[in-house]
């Protein structure tokens, strides 16, 4: 595995050098219709900080799939999951899922109980771009996201007439999914509504070379999954004004499998989920200045039931959003944002001594100031009140540096401090529950280059590359209390030193359009507390090394895709005596597309994990081996 | 052009011969546990829940080395979720492996697999009546199961109404405790495994043991909530009639883990530190017999014989733990490194 290793990091090394001996030539943004987009400098007032968009390109082809199927493929990160539509997490950066937060056009969506987001029940058909906001970055829209921000953004089209995408496809394991899109309106007025549908029995053949003598082949019980969702907005244009409402209602059922170390026995394990989101956005623009009110609420329901061990667990939670930000240039020269944000929670679940609610109030500023003509600073400083506790406030501050000319080349460089307010279920569990928790918080520091060569009209390269150090303290664990039962406790501190480069070599001319992407990350993600056990071990389930790379070839109506994934050893054990080895993953689609006047036909076969590698993301639940999927494209245009 | 082509073919290349070559055979190394055949004390690591890391370990008393893994290395596979419990009948350790539903039945002098009685809601622990009859209770259903260790087949099962923990036999009866939720103490005839009768004790009764005149202990561990004062209880097991009852002083104590020694005079419980009392005492002790140090005490077990005290200490739950041996007086005799969780344990001569 290790001389496999060795060969694939060496293959990344030569592409690299290969794209580094090209020549130059100018050009601010890459625009690869698959993943990466670059701001030009100065253009946001977060461009210190990195950000990655995948866009639309990429989102348009994976309609019917959830985000926890795109987002490893597309991003460096690590999705944690139980299996196909089961409870999926990311890990992002070396933290944990707490420390990486969702975003609905910037409406958190993680769970207020939990603190983290299933993405196994987010349908990737329910954003236009999705956008990641690296480290401090995130401070901007929220607090806690130590790892990352991941911004699911829809956007309106302000286009006359009628617009229709359908997408459906089945495959294997029972498995039937279905996305719908329809826009219409003009240029002062988009109606879009989306639906979603998915299923599968999931009863997938592994090998389980765990529970008897022998070796055995079985099939996956009890793993099915039914899934809908569905998401409407209204856009209203007025002058230098935008309005919005967007509601979005989904439920998803599914049934749990067990680990396969249980044999014989049902658990008859399941889970309902329920959400109702709402948002309404109000955006007004003028000469130098702008400011946007946005206001949401979310209906969370989750009820987990175990029929083997009699639990019924019924939670339920709702969120009350306000937000109001106001920006503003400055004569000096400087961009100035405010923004205040105030979320209200509220839990009743059997697992809580009644109902809880949880106040949080942030005021955050943030200053821009360009210099040298094409480089900024920027400032970020925020204070959250959590309650009646008024934290200490944190902090982010940034520089970027543009080279312009033939060759596009960037630097930036950002300090932060940043917090994260415990979940309800560390403050409220009954029983173990602390309400005298306090917040986590993290310092993290993060250096990022990146080019773009431009050869010529056809043909471009890009890369960039990212260090960054942070560190976690009071680190909230589970502990085992005085009366038995566990309870959560500010002891563990993490150290993480981490290292993330991608490229792109894009080739598009006439007909032919080919594309190569490939990204590799290293977390070192170490626990600095506790024993000489543990001091200095890997954390459980990050892995410290991931690769992947990507081939695309595009010719006339007809395409083929490549891309392969590269996990490393996931420790399983805090003292790093046990884990799972690492995997690739090689994925594969074919497709064709039919234009016809105002309509296009595409079809598209898919096989995954195309070598039927037996693997498992967390230890004793294997995944699929090699399955297919085909899919169908209907898109009008009027 | 050409260059593109070039790159593409490695990629290709590269890609397939990698994810083609990512099925690596595990090849095991010959695994000797001739320290099986002295004698000691197995310890059941429980591992964390849901995460299948449950192991078995050995401490040889006779090299006073401890051998974790032993099932793992001698059968080439995990043991299983959470194993709870175990018991020995002739050459036979019979594993209860609580969250995946299941007994392993090993050869105890060389831990290799003998069978595995698959299917079970939750199991927790096995009493053997005879050579054909062994009680397994279980945390989550209602019914008491009747298997045979010979053949490890499942004969029927006893409707108690309600869920099983501990058990113990004596008089030709069997005592099952109703421990989550539960007050009460099952009376089984084991000759028809018919119930005859039930005894209402505290809330929580935990674990039991049977004394050298053939009665009774029984500890309540009270309630985690704190509604409930925790209890240690005599029952005479000719009457079946509680005789003493002792109550802790605080309903926020969560005593657990009561054990006897081999001369059956001397009991011992965790609460926090390790208690030990006397059958003939009239209180319950209020200095502890072991403080706890900053240990995070899990199980005891009394050595027959030397009646040295066996402790596990489950640190963080997170990390392997430690298995502390005690001389009589409560000195420190010896202390290794287990499993995860170590928890249950089971004396082999």
């Amino acid at each position: 595995m290790k001389i496999h290793l060795k060969i694939f990091i060496a293959f990344f090394l030569i592409i690299t050098i290969l794209a580094d001996a090209q020549e130059n030539s100018g050009i601010d943004t890459v625009k690869i219709n698959e993943i990466i987009i670059r701001a030009n400098p100065g253009e946001n007032i977060t461009d210190s900080w990195k950000r990655i968009i995948i866009d639309s390109g990429l989102l348009s082809g994976k309609k019917i799939l959830n985000l926890s199927d795109i987002m490893a493929e597309s991003l460096p990160l690590f999705i944690k999951t139980y299996g196909p539509g089961s409870l999926s997490t990311i890990s992002f950066r070396g933290t944990g899922a707490v420390h990486t937060q969702v975003s609905w056009n910037g409406i958190i969506l993680n769970s207020p109980m939990l603190g983290q987001t299933d993405l196994s029940i987010i349908p990737a058909a329910f954003a236009d771009e999705i956008s990641v906001e690296c480290g401090g970055s995130s401070m901007y829209r929220t607090n806690g996201a130590f790892g990352g921000l991941i911004n699911l953004n829809t956007k309106p089209e302000w286009k006359k007439g009628l617009r229709i995408n359908f997408d459906g496809g089945t495959g294997s394991f029972g498995l039937w999914s279905a996305s719908l899109k329809a826009e219409s309106g003009n240029n002062k007025y988009q109606s879009v509504t989306r639906i979603f549908y998915r299923r599968a029995d999931n009863n997938y053949r592994y090998l389980n070379a765990v529970s008897f003598s022998e070796p055995v082949y079985e099939r996956r019980k009890n793993a099915g999954y039914h899934q809908q969702a569905i998401m409407h907005e209204l856009y209203f244009k007025g002058n230098n004004s935008v309005s919005s409402v967007s509601v979005w209602a989904q439920a998803a059922d599914r049934n749990l499998p067990p680990n396969i170390l249980m044999i014989g026995t049902e658990t008859g394990e399941s889970q309902k989920d329920a959400a109702v989101r709402a948002i309404f956005s109000h955006s007004k623009y003028y000469n130098k200045s702008s400011y946007d009110f946005t206001s949401a609420v979310i209906f969370d329901r989750l009820h987990y039931v175990n029929k083997m061990a009699s639990i019924n667990s019924l939670n339920q939670s709702v969120s009350f959003i306000s937000k109001g930000a106001f920006e503003t240039k400055l004569n000096s020269g400087i961009t100035l944002k405010i923004t205040l944000n105030d979320k209200l929670n509220i839990v009743e679940s059997v697992n809580y001594d009644g109902l809880r609610k949880q106040n949080i109030f942030s005021v955050t500023g943030i200053a821009r100031k360009n210099v040298f003509n094409s480089g900024g600073i920027t400032l970020l400083a925020s204070e959250i009140i959590n309650g009646k506790e008024i934290l200490l406030p944190d902090f982010s501050a940034g520089f970027d540096y543009y080279f312009t000319g033939k060759t596009s080349k960037w630097i930036k460089v950002n300090l932060s401090r940043n917090s994260r307010i415990p979940s309800m279920n560390d403050m409220y569990w009954n029983p173990g529950g602390n309400p005298g928790i306090r917040n986590e918080y993290s310092f993290a520091g993060e250096i990022d280059g990146g080019i773009i060569h431009k050869f010529n009209s056809d043909f471009a390269i890009s890369g960039e590359t990212s260090f960054y150090l942070q560190g976690i303290r009071d680190m909230i664990q589970w502990l085992p209390g005085d009366n038995n039962y566990w309870s959560p406790e500010n002891i563990l501190s993490v150290n993480i030193t981490g290292f993330e480069t991608d490229f792109s070599i894009i080739y598009n001319k006439l007909n032919f359009k080919f594309l190569i992407h490939g990204h590799y990350t290293c977390n070192k993600s170490v626990y600095k507390s506790g024993t000489e056990e543990t001091d200095n071990k890997q954390l459980i389930y990050v892995p410290l090394h991931q690769a992947g790379g990507k081939l695309k070839l595009e010719y006339n109506r007809i395409y083929l895709t490549i891309n392969g994934e590269y996990t490393g050893k996931r420790f399983t054990e805090v003292d790093n005596s046990k884990y799972l080895p690492g995997y690739i993953i090689v994925n594969s689609e074919a497709g064709i597309n039919y234009p016809h006047g105002q309509n296009n036909l595409g079809l598209k076969v898919r096989v995954e994990n195309i070598f039927n590698t037996e693997y498992e993301v967390i230890a004793y639940y294997p995944m699929p081996g090699r399955w297919f999927m085909v899919s169908l494209n209907y898109r009008f245009i009027k | 052009m050409k260059k593109n082509s070039i790159i593409a073919e490695i990629l290709i290349f590269n890609l397939f011969w990698i994810a083609a070559c990512t099925r690596l055979n595990d090849v095991s190394e010959p695994y000797f546990n001739g320290f099986l055949n002295s004698g000691g004390v197995f310890i059941l690591n429980e591992g964390n829940f849901m995460s299948g890391n449950g192991s078995i370990s050995f401490y040889s008393t006779d090299s006073m080395k401890i051998y974790n893994e032993i099932f793992r290395k001698t059968n080439g596979r995990p043991l299983g979720d959470v194993p709870n419990s175990m018991g020995i009948m002739d050459d036979k350790a019979f594993i209860v492996v609580n969250n995946s539903g299941k007994i392993e039945v090993t050869h105890c002098c060389t831990m290799k697999s003998v069978a595995v009685i698959p299917g079970l809601i939750s199991p927790r622990h096995i009493l053997f009546i005879n050579k054909n009859k062994a009680y397994v209770s279980s945390l989550y259903s209602t019914k008491l199961l009747v298997i045979n260790p010979t053949d490890y087949s499942i004969v029927k099962h006893i409707e108690l109404r309600r869920t099983s923990e501990s058990m113990v036999f004596c008089r030709g009866k069997a005592y099952v405790s109703c421990w989550v939720g539960g007050d009460e103490l099952m009376v089984i005839d084991t000759s028809d495994d018919t119930v005859i009768d039930s005894i209402k004790v505290g809330h929580e009764p935990e674990s039991m043991v049977i004394d050298r005149n053939g009665n009774l202990w029984v500890l309540c561990s009270g309630s985690y909530t704190g509604d409930f004062y925790p209890e240690l209880i005599l029952i005479n097991t000719v009457t079946d009639r509680i005789e003493k009852k002792f109550q802790f002083g605080s309903k926020l104590m969560y005593p657990t883990c009561l054990k006897i020694d081999g001369e059956g005079d001397t009991l011992y419980y965790i609460e926090k530190s390790i208690r030990k009392m006397s059958i003939f005492s009239d209180k319950l002790p209020v200095e502890p017999f072991i403080g706890s140090a900053n240990r995070n005490f899990y199980k005891i077990h009394i050595e027959p014989g030397s009646g040295r005290i066996f402790a596990t200490n489950a640190v963080d739950y997170q990390q392997r733990g430690f298995l502390l041996i005690f001389n009589r007086n409560g000195t420190v005799a010896d202390s290794v490194r287990a499993g995860i969780i170590p928890g249950f344990m089971c004396y082999k001569r």
